[in-house]
């Protein structure tokens, strides 16, 4: 009898604690959340305020192919993410002012990309990045998107490829390592480099582009900051001349002079690695930057054949110096803004430590002084699927590296 | 009768004693507090606990098969033993009920902001209870369960993070002011290393005794090694950003993304979170009751289990008034708080015993005191 009532007793514990025990304590249904994808923020005309641009995902049109009452096709009309704005004191009351007209709780778990204004770049960024960072809902590998102009008109702008605009942006960050020209930056990365000493933090630059009678986004290039204040940019080449030196090159092209007759000639990097070492003599610093980068032939416009020991060597030299050439023009860009991205400060206080604290507060001085000493170990090592030139024996040049000016 | 019939293996000894010094990862985390170096205290740390745990282990070992309890009442006398047994027994309940508070303030904060911290408090302590009188048996067969589950998860949520590790981050590896150095040694003999004291309420249920003092000083050296790993993992991933992260391994674990579809993994780490503290929890308020039982001279600790869970979780919620409190407590005030029971209490009962040339006379004094 006991053992029974026992039994009793534990099913109806059991019933009871499927009842408690299987739902959060502030749980929020899929139908009830707006659930944001991208954000865009811009100073408010009012001024002193913010105004935030969400897109927010509609469910219903990403689950039906944009089918139903507005076909996917249809020159955007048939867009899965929906355009909310709002306004507010802080960002965190803009992101609060949404309930007063959106009717769901926007969700920002998802959130993929945060697209800054020019105009609060320009006047500091931290304040409005500090919630982001703060807040456990929000994750920090989002992208951070600095806006030519303004951060609504990105989020306004259309994807043909992507049902949902902010998610072509995330997709074109992650693609972006076919041209190495962009620096991809998330929340956490610009956290770690705003509270680095010295450290200037860099983000990528977006733009809108008129494509086939409609705007869309393009990646532009990078934005510089000092602090947190946006103080210049670097265009897509210096972008890779930066990324050369910290090492994070995937892949690209690189297009070099043909020596003989002066046409293009494409090399497809396939890795790159860097090391920065600082070395000091007395007080004067020298930063050696050491890139070794490997590429194969992509293709050639001009006639010559590069199927010989020579020719490859020729190939190889031309690439040191055109990657040689980008990173001294990133280099020199930087130094004119006297904003430290290659986080030379970071390497020295590694380094010499008991220094470090010595230079750390006149940086901004001594780091355009700095002596910049490049060395590229640059192989090119494949040629594709043909060994020259689809051309007949005649007209191929086969003289390529002889004609090389010597180094 | 026994107030504990259960035996443990000095293997299971070393899984609880890990959860407990794990279990502090909650609170402090293992590297933000004294940023870079934090791998670093952490192992000193373990040598200066290693040489203070010996006064305990001197103490268990010449009071063999008696609990802190038995030896207080035979050192101190019978009005002054059951004084210094009871604040002993007060600090054990006030670091199980601190425990509770680090564990549901953690959720508060990153997974259940909306929770009341009172229902994850008395949630957690139910569980506990159910545990706790079922006896050390069960919590031992927890611990051999969970401390290696946290040990694959962790291994597991490592490999994932690898892409995002940077050993670079950790340079300069030693350059760190010396009294910086001591202090966060220090902070981490205080917590968590020295609070493996509790397992002085344990040990007389170790069936190999010789192994108890080699059990807790390889648990401390493990324990102290993986704490010493997690400080280095969480500092190689976040970089710079650690030092503020409240939760490092959590905010670490959460960078982690490959592809689309490997993406928060920090669950991983709130279970790894979650087993310790449950661990802890038990360990605590299983020494409280039996104690209070030897104390009082009952025939059973298992009338006491419920209500000392639920006052462990209420008392848990009156702790602090913000995380700030919290975060000052475990930074500065336990540095001397938690020393006057952990080397303080014991030190003084071994020297007053070596003074007056008391020891355990009986083989095994709970066996002695059934026969009487």
């Amino acid at each position: 009898m006991r053992q029974i009532q026992k039994l009793i007793g534990c099913v109806s514990l059991c019933l009871c604690l499927m009842l408690i025990a299987s739902g959060c304590w502030s749980r929020k249904e899929l139908d009830d959340l707006g659930i944001v994808a991208g954000v865009g923020i811009d100073e408010a005309k009012s001024g002193g305020t913010y105004a935030m641009t969400a897109q927010v995902i509609l469910p219903g049109q990403v689950a039906g192919g944009g089918g139903g009452q507005s076909g996917g096709s249809q020159g955007g009309s048939g867009s899965a993410a929906a355009v909310l704005t709002s306004q507010g004191d802080t960002v965190f009351d803009a992101i609060r002012n949404y309930t007063f007209h959106a009717p769901r709780r926007l969700y920002w778990a998802h959130n993929q990309i945060i697209v800054i204004g020019k105009d609060i770049a320009k006047k500091g960024i931290y304040p409005v990045l500090d919630i982001f960072i703060r807040d456990p809902e929000l994750r920090r590998t989002a992208w951070v998107l600095i806006a030519e102009e303004k951060a609504s008109d990105i989020l306004k702008a259309k994807s043909d490829l992507e049902e949902i605009p902010a998610m072509a942006i995330r997709d074109t960050m992650e693609t972006r390592q076919a041209t190495s020209q962009v620096a991809a930056v998330n929340l956490h990365d610009f956290a770690a480099m705003l509270m680095s000493e010295g450290t200037s933090a860099v983000a990528s630059l977006i733009s809108t582009i008129e494509e086939s009678g409609k705007t869309t986004h393009s990646l532009s290039g990078t934005a510089v900051f000092k602090q947190d204040k946006m103080i210049g940019r670097l265009d897509r080449q210096q972008t890779r001349g930066y990324l050369w030196v910290i090492g994070e090159v995937e892949s690209g092209i690189i297009s070099v002079t043909c020596p003989t007759d002066g046409k293009k000639v494409s090399l497809e990097i396939v890795r790159s690695s860097s090391k920065i070492q600082p070395r000091m003599h007395g007080s004067e610093l020298e930063m050696l930057v050491e890139v070794s980068v490997e590429s194969n032939l992509g293709g050639q416009m001009c006639d010559c054949d590069f199927a010989t020991i020579p020719g490859v060597k020729a190939l190889s030299k031309l690439q040191a110096a055109a990657v040689r050439t980008e990173i001294e023009s990133a280099w020199k860009h930087a130094a004119s803004l006297s904003a430290d991205i290659f986080e030379f400060g970071t390497a020295l206080k590694r380094k010499y430590p008991k220094q470090w604290k010595q230079l750390a507060p006149n940086w901004d001085t001594i780091f355009p002084e700095t002596k910049l000493n490049i060395k590229v170990d640059s192989k090119v090592r494949r040629m594709g699927t043909i060994s020259a030139p689809a051309l007949p024996n005649t007209r191929r040049n086969t003289r390529t590296g002889e004609k090389m000016p010597s180094e | 009768m026994r107030l504990e019939q259960g035996k443990i293996s000095s293997s299971q000894l070393v899984f609880i004693v890990l959860g407990v010094i794990l279990s502090s990862v909650q609170v402090i985390p293992p590297s933000g507090r004294v940023g870079r170096i934090a791998w670093l205290t952490n192992l000193i740390g373990v040598i200066e606990a290693c040489g203070f745990a010996l006064i305990f282990i001197a103490l268990a070992k010449r009071f063999q098969g008696d609990t802190f309890v038995d030896i207080a009442s035979k050192v101190w006398g019978t009005y002054l033993g059951k004084a210094v047994s009871g604040a002993y027994l007060l600090f054990l309940f006030h670091i199980g009920s601190l425990v509770i508070d680090d564990f549901a303030t953690f959720l508060n904060t990153v997974f259940m902001p909306e929770t009341p911290s009172v229902v994850l408090a008395l949630g957690m302590a139910a569980v506990a209870a159910y545990t706790v009188r079922h006896g050390i048996e069960v919590i031992a067969r927890c611990s051999q369960i969970l401390v290696p589950m946290l040990v694959v998860n962790t291994a597991l949520a490592f490999l994932l993070a690898l892409p995002q590790f940077e050993l670079a981050n950790l340079q300069p590896l030693f350059d760190a002011p010396l009294s910086e150095l001591a202090l966060g040694a220090h902070r981490a003999t205080a917590f968590p290393y020295l609070e493996s004291l509790a397992f002085l309420m344990v040990f007389p249920f170790v069936s190999r005794q010789k192994q108890v003092g080699k059990s807790v000083i390889g648990s401390l050296i493990i324990g102290g090694v993986f704490l010493s790993f997690l400080s280095v993992r969480n500092y190689a991933i976040s970089g710079i950003v650690n030092t503020i992260n409240v939760y490092p391994s959590v905010m670490a674990i959460a960078l982690i993304e490959v592809g689309e579809i490997v993406t928060r993994i920090e669950a991983l780490v709130a279970l790894n979170m979650l087993s310790v503290a449950f661990l802890a929890i038990c360990v605590f308020m299983y020494t409280n009751v039996l104690g209070t039982a030897q104390l009082l001279e009952l025939n059973s600790y298992r009338p006491l289990v419920i209500p000392t869970a639920v006052l462990m979780a209420l008392v848990s919620t009156i702790h602090f008034e913000n995380y700030i409190e919290a975060f000052v407590f475990a930074n500065q005030t336990s540095l001397l708080y938690h020393p006057i029971f952990e080397i303080i209490v014991p030190g003084l009962t071994l020297l007053v015993a070596a003074a007056r040339g008391k020891r355990n006379t009986g083989r095994d004094a709970l066996v002695s005191k059934e026969e009487s």
